[in-house]
């Protein structure tokens, strides 16, 4: 494999739940995405629009309906348990919530080694040098080695998850909401750590958050999510410099600033977001979306190339040079 | 304005566990004036609830020591108000709204019997005379489809539309002051603009007074007039929004301020963001002096031996450090203590 291969290529994946009443709720509807080796791709978007679910599947955690997942130019569905393990090996996730995903009962030296023993990575005593070096690389001194997840704070608690998902030498990092739930104070710290360790291991990264502020700051690449599909992808700071889809435009507009002066007027978008169980004919946006036109209402808007790098499923994704269209 | 502030609290400390040993809040002071939002800005458990709770009264008997100075709300005496009182005034006078709303909605009674019910242990009034105004309050909080949405039960509904059966039923009887717990915190970015712009136009149209507790600096610029800023159980910098964020005088605000990762359209992401070193001390491990000193980058020797008064920057923004001119640029220090 060249080293330019891309570290992941998901082509769209579809998975969709039954629920007890015999309802389907589209998850994930013909996604796809692909991540270089040292990229950061930013997954964004509202509650239960199918982010963890597409992390999930990225990870082998769950099976698409359709579509195929390859990890380092290999398709995941057609590893046989061997390579599956391998695979494994290669990509790593980092959870929402620290305490969740950190079993309570092991101390943190251990927490971290497990991986190790699982791979059989290395002699006894190479593990345990790995793992002394892997908790201080992440903030954690050998003191705090032996103390059980209740012991540290959550921000502790994080980056013991980080160090946890390094352990392996992954090429793939899938971090789902990782600051999300610590407090402002510690944000930064492990945003800090998780950009330096990406840089130095050359890691690649799948971010997944609903925080624009954060995604700004740590990727390369967005891609923005709206009831299972990616409405709008690009680079970074073009797509939140100058937004090609609706959906985009009133996330961006929604964002509460730390800027009192610049308050904004009113809300910049009306509705809720519809439910996956009962999706809206054609684009799923448009019942909220100030710019829809009939055809929005009867046709799908595929995710198709407006510019080099850039994509926008909305119908009139050329028109959103003109402002004044959008009302917000 | 004239005479006293509407709501007034001083020097309010509140412990749990025996004799109030853990002091959860310490010795917390503000006013609020009618019409106004307050925002109570801090960390995860740095006692912002336990405020909340205390000006409601709400804790369980004999679970929280409250104490204070003075704890008034539109001239009435709330040290002196006993469970009875309190419960009359909660829902009429003063009204709650919490972060998670199916915590205090009941699954197995429709939204427009919780609304009636809590309208009708407040105002004597007919059934029919009662429906009109939930009715009205739908409306008001935008329900779609009002008429039909009565007769739903709270899982049947979003999670936006939740949060806003939860500001119809504390808006319900008109109270004066409205303490909302985090109400957006579990919702998406395009909901909560939603909510807080809700918020604000309820707020002018009745006059309410709002104290909005959060951990989103983004939140509070929108909406804040005036901010109170908690660490480990005290306040430690309080002041007019735009004083806070433009010329913070303590050094755990103006660390909120700077690690705070922001997205500005135009403006390149700037590098590394800033970090505040460290975490938050537990109540049993409080450091001697300033409870931030350990993090704070601008300590000196005395910020360790002893806790800072508080001390006016300018005009109504004060601040419990003793060193605020370190932080913003035109910081106009007067000595003198406030009282
Ligand atoms: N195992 C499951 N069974 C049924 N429905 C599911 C299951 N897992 C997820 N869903 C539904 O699929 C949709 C997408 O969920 P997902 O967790 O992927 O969203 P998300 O974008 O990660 O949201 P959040 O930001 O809240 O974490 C939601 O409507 C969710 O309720
Ligand atoms: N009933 C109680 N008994 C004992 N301790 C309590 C009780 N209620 C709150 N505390 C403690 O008081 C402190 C302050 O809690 P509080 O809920 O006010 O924090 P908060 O600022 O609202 O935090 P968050 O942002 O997480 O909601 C915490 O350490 C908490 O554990
Ligand atoms: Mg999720
Ligand atoms: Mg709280």
């Amino acid at each position: 494999m060249s080293d330019n291969t891309d570290v992941l290529v998901a082509d769209k994946l579809v998975r969709h739940f039954k629920t007890g009443k015999g309802q389907t709720v589209h998850a994930v509807n013909d996604v796809s995405l692909s991540i270089a080796p040292g990229e950061t791709l930013a997954l964004v978007g509202e509650s239960g629009c199918g982010k963890s679910t597409l992390g999930r599947m990225i990870m082998g955690l769950d099976r698409p309906d359709s579509g195929a997942v390859h990890l380092l130019g290999r398709d995941l569905a057609r590893m046989g348990n061997r390579d599956l393990h391998t695979a494994r090996r290669s990509v790593q996730m980092i959870f929402q919530d620290p305490s969740a995903s950190l079993d309570p009962r092991w101390t943190a030296e251990a927490i971290v080694r497990e991986p190790l023993d699982n791979f059989r990575i290395g002699t006894s005593a190479e593990r345990r040098d790995h793992v002394l070096q892997l908790l201080s690389k992440v903030g954690l001194r050998p003191d705090q080695a032996k103390r059980y997840p209740h012991e540290l704070s959550g921000g502790q608690r994080q980056r013991l998850g980080i160090a946890r998902a390094l352990a392996t030498r992954p090429r793939l990092v899938v971090a789902d909401e990782p600051v999300s739930a610590l407090d402002v104070s510690i944000r930064a710290q492990v945003i800090n750590l998780l950009c330096d360790l990406r840089d130095e291991m050359k890691l690649s990264l799948l971010f997944i958050s609903h925080d624009i502020g954060v995604v700004s700051h740590i990727s390369n690449r967005i891609a923005v999510m709206y009831l299972g599909r990616i409405v709008e992808a690009g680079e970074t700071a073009a797509v939140l410099n100058a937004p090609q889809h609706p959906y985009t435009v009133g996330l961006l507009e929604s964002v509460p600033r730390p800027r009192p002066a610049d308050r904004r007027q009113r809300a910049p978008l009306e509705g809720d977001p519809p439910s996956p169980i009962n999706l809206p004919s054609g684009c799923a946006f448009r019942t909220r979306c100030p710019m829809a036109v009939d055809v929005c209402a009867n046709v799908v808007p595929p995710l198709r190339p407006t510019a080099p790098g850039r994509f926008s499923a909305c119908h009139r994704a050329d028109d959103m040079t003109k402002k004044e269209l959008l009302n917000v | 304005m004239t005479g006293e502030p509407f709501l007034s609290i001083r020097n309010l400390t509140v412990g749990f566990g025996a004799g109030g040993a853990i002091r959860a809040v310490r010795d917390v002071s503000f006013d609020l004036e009618a019409g106004k939002t307050l925002c109570l800005v801090g960390e995860s458990g740095s006692g912002k609830s336990v405020t909340a709770t205390s000006i409601m009264g709400l804790h369980k008997p004999g679970s929280a020591h409250v104490e204070a100075a003075t704890m008034r709300l539109d001239g009435i005496n709330l040290l002196e108000c006993d469970e009875r009182e309190m419960s009359r005034l909660r829902g009429s006078l003063m009204a709650m709204i919490f972060q998670d709303p199916m915590s205090s909605l009941n699954p197995a009674l429709t939204i427009g019997f919780q609304l009636r019910e809590a309208l009708l242990l407040h105002e004597k009034m007919s059934t029919r005379a009662a429906n009109a105004r939930v009715m009205e309050v739908l409306q008001r909080v935008r329900i779609p489809d009002a008429a039909r949405r009565m007769s739903a039960y709270p899982h049947q509904l979003s999670g936006g539309m939740r949060q806003r059966i939860m500001i119809a039923m504390a808006l319900i009887c008109r109270p004066r002051l409205l303490i909302a717990d985090e109400p957006t915190t579990a919702l998406d970015v395009t909901v909560q603009a939603q909510i807080l712009w809700l918020l604000s136009e309820l707020q002018r149209e009745f006059g309410t007074a709002i104290i909005f507790i959060t951990h989103d600096l983004g939140v509070v610029a929108e909406i804040a007039d005036d901010v109170a800023v908690m660490y480990a159980g005290s306040l430690v910098e309080r002041g007019p929004v735009h004083a806070i964020f433009e010329n913070p005088a303590h050094g755990y605000t103006a660390g909120l301020l700077r690690a705070t990762a922001e997205f500005v359209p135009g403006e390149p992401s700037r590098g590394r963001l800033e970090e505040i070193p460290g975490n938050v001390p537990s109540f049993s491990m409080l450091p001697q002096g300033c409870s931030f000193v350990e993090r704070c980058r601008f300590a000196v020797d005395s910020c360790h031996r002893r806790t800072p008064d508080w001390r006016d920057v300018t005009f109504g923004h004060a601040s419990r450090c003793d060193q605020p001119v370190a932080y913003g640029p035109t910081a106009n220090l007067t000595v003198e203590v406030s009282a």
